[in-house]
């Protein structure tokens, strides 16, 4: 930005002078974003989510030490974890194929791994009614990031969420047909009780489960890929129906909405909207009327990624699983 | 005396014609080396009586006279006479085409010339027959009636005009028409200094203030000369005029200065954040050249984002095919190797380095004078080596297009 002005010369009387500060680099930068919103200037050699990173870290050290010298396979997942009050701790969690070792990277405001490392872990993440962090069978507080307990009790492998007063764990049951189960612990994780919904297709399958107190009556966001009509499909679910152990059909009893033409990995809520990645190699950001599309970004690096957002939807995560290194970045939607 | 009336007044008719004729037996004014010579052998008399002896030496000084007033040198008897003396021949052998070849050869004739006559009746018949001495050849002949008087001349000459066609080619080449050359001919040109020769062989003269007058060569009109041009610093060039005019101008096409150095300034599609810059140094004038050039571009995806600064630093070598320095468009192919070197405009990212190698590029130029237009798709592979952002395989665009690149270079 420039500023201009007049100003009094002790010898030549009044003179114009434009005083271009510091904040030139910034200008440049400026109109040069302006320009690159035009597709001639975005379609680069490089990833495109580069220029929205704010943070990064490498990995490679701890994860070598986990492997210890080891050549198996190491799966990974990233999910994201969000206190009682609203912060967020992107994780990720690693285990090595053929071994009981899995370890726990959570992100914390310095973008700086907390290294947990416990037999437990597991794919379900949830924050429990006490408000600690529950990933697998381990319980973390929120607060340290640090190993609270770990509790057999927990079925470690499924999908869950809590309204604040009672933890719930859902998976599929691989019946015929297909059912919701879901069983309910109380704060503390003792058993409370069990119930189970049809869903109201014979082919679907349940991906991820949010809660978010905000959607008021249909906290419970149920992702779901329905195989038969190769469509993503996202089920809003009141919290209270699950405290009274009792859902109706949940296809035709609650709302819902259906995304053709994406692929079923990976499938994203927030609060923004659907994040989803269609096959033209583009990250889409869909409406809530499974159509409009809100925004577009490149998503076909050539890298092996794994992607995880917000709740609001105004961050991404990205872990690059070959240079492993997780960033973290602004979506601009 | 009446016998004597009736030959008298013919001789002395004769006698007055011969008088006329000034008994001039070659050309006035006739150049003697130019002149067609002819042996003229004295006609024969087959008259059944032979008693017309007179009209012998009429009828042949009446061919000699004419014979020499059509431009022939008729040579006199005694250049022929030995050589027929030697071979026992008589008036009438000489009548034998190859009896009269051998004395006219001898006597270093052209033209051979005999003929015979007969009276009978009040009738003269004249025949006279032509030889192309060096050809040994018969050339032509006529036969002619008419009346012993008079008009005995007429005959002669009506035979000899004839005749005249064929035997004036004896001992001469046909005439062929000469074709307009040129007089004069300016070469227009604004390299001052520049050598001009015919064809790479002639030097023809340099030129001075713009122009060079050739020397007299007679160019023929419509034909193509080829000049070749040449000037210290330059190319070598042809070029074809075709002359049109006996005096004419030609505006030579300018010469083009060798190019040791160039500079390119260039974008690539994707990256149009940005510019490239690359120098050439030609080991080969306009031919063949080494290359170093550094794009720089910024990738940024939105207004408020944080752009990430690239730079394609790379190390090429390169040539032109097919097309020499004077073609309006050239091919080039160029290969080499390089690096991107990128860094965050957030702190605290770090660098990464992409190493590639520039398998080929291929380009096309608008070549003019003194700058080129170039548009050019390139192959790189990146090695995916070190700390980089890329891993290996092809670099391509987004839909798999591989990066092009358009810019103008200007030569040095």
């Amino acid at each position: 930005m420039a500023e201009h002005g007049w100003r009094a010369s002790a010898n030549d009387g009044w003179v114009h002078v434009e005083m271009v500060r510091r904040l030139f680099p910034s200008a440049v930068f400026g109109a040069i974003s302006l320009l690159s919103s035009c597709g001639l200037f975005t379609a680069s050699l490089f990833p495109s989510y580069l220029s929205q990173v704010e943070a990064s870290a490498e990995l490679s050290e701890p994860i070598d030490a986990l492997l210890n010298g080891r050549t198996n396979r190491l799966w990974t997942d990233l999910f994201v974890l969000r206190d009682t009050a609203g912060k967020e701790f992107p994780a990720l969690l690693l285990f090595i194929e053929y071994s009981p070792d899995r370890s726990l990277y959570i992100m914390d405001s310095q973008f700086q791994p907390k290294i947990l490392t416990y037999n437990g872990l597991d794919s379900l993440h949830v924050t429990d009614a006490s408000g600690d962090f529950v990933v697998g069978q381990i319980i973390i507080n929120s607060s340290t990031l640090s190993f609270k307990r770990a509790d057999s009790n927990i079925l470690g492998s499924t999908h869950g969420f809590s309204d604040g007063a009672n933890n719930y764990l859902l998976w599929i049951d691989g019946a015929l047909p297909d059912q919701l189960q879901c069983k309910v612990f109380l704060p503390g994780w003792t058993t409370s009780g069990s119930f189970s919904a049809l869903w109201g297709s014979s082919s679907v399958e349940l991906k991820k489960v949010y809660y978010d107190p905000a959607r008021t009556g249909q906290e419970v966001i149920l992702v779901l890929w329905d195989w038969g009509a190769n469509q993503a499909v996202l089920a809003f679910t009141p919290a209270a129906d699950y405290a009274l152990f009792a859902l109706p059909t949940i296809l035709i009893s609650f709302p819902s909405v259906r995304i053709g033409n994406v692929k079923p990995e990976p499938l994203h809520y927030t609060r923004k909207g659907i994040m989803a990645h269609d096959y033209e190699g583009n990250t889409v950001l869909y409406d809530f009327d499974g159509v409009t599309v809100k925004g577009k970004l490149r998503s076909d690096y050539r890298k092996e990624t794994q992607e995880g957002y917000d709740l609001e939807g105004d961050y991404f995560f990205l872990y690059n699983v070959e240079d492993r290194i997780l960033y973290k970045g602004k979506t601009g939607w | 005396m009446s016998a004597l009336r009736r030959r008298l007044v013919p001789i002395l008719l004769c006698a007055w014609l011969l008088a006329a004729s000034a008994g001039v037996w070659a050309a006035d004014g006739a150049d003697e080396a130019s002149q067609t010579r002819a042996c003229v052998f004295p006609a024969v008399d087959l008259s059944p009586s032979g008693e017309y002896e007179e009209y012998r030496h009429i009828l042949t000084d009446l061919l000699k006279t004419e014979l020499g007033n059509a431009g022939f040198l008729v040579l006199a008897d005694e250049s022929w006479q030995p050589a027929g003396r030697r071979r026992g021949f008589k008036d009438a052998d000489l009548l034998s085409g190859e009896n009269l070849l051998a004395v006219a050869e001898e006597a270093q004739a052209d033209l051979a010339v005999s003929g015979f006559f007969r009276l009978e009746s009040r009738q003269v018949v004249l025949e006279i027959k032509c030889y192309d001495v060096k050809a040994r050849a018969f050339v032509t002949g006529v036969l002619k009636t008419g009346r012993p008087n008079l008009s005995l001349y007429n005959l002669i000459d009506t035979a000899v005009r004839e005749m005249l066609p064929e035997i004036r080619l004896i001992g001469k080449a046909p005439a062929v028409p000469e074709p307009p050359s040129a007089k004069e001919i300016t070469l227009l040109s604004p390299d001052e200094g520049m050598e001009v020769s015919l064809a790479g062989a002639k030097r023809l003269g340099a030129i001075s203030e713009g122009k060079l007058i050739l020397p007299p060569i007679p160019f023929p009109i419509g034909s193509r000369i080829t000049v070749e041009k040449k000037k210290e610093g330059f190319h070598l060039s042809r070029e074809s005029l075709l002359v049109k005019e006996p005096v004419q101008q030609f505006k030579l096409r300018p010469l083009r200065r060798k190019t040791k150095t160039a500079t390119e300034l260039n974008w690539t599609v994707g990256q149009l954040a940005g510019f490239g810059l690359a120098q050439r140094y030609y080991l080969n004038p306009d031919i063949m050249y080494l290359a170093g050039e550094h794009y720089f571009y910024l990738q940024s995806n939105f207004a408020g984002d944080h752009p990430v600064l690239h730079n394609d630093i790379k190390a090429l070598f390169g040539g032109y095919l097919f097309s020499g320095p004077d073609s309006a468009l050239r091919l080039n192919l160029s290969t080499g190797a390089g690096f991107i070197l990128t860094y965050f405009s957030v702190p605290g990212q770090g660098a990464y380095v992409d190493f590639y190698l520039n398998i080929v590029n291929v380009s096309f130029e608008l070549n003019l004078r003194r700058w080129a237009l170039f548009w050019r798709g390139e192959a790189k592979y990146a090695l995916g080596i070190g700390k980089s952002l890329l891993s290996r395989g092809w670099l391509n665009m987004a839909g798999g297009l591989p990066p092009m690149t358009v810019g103008f270079m200007w030569k040095w």
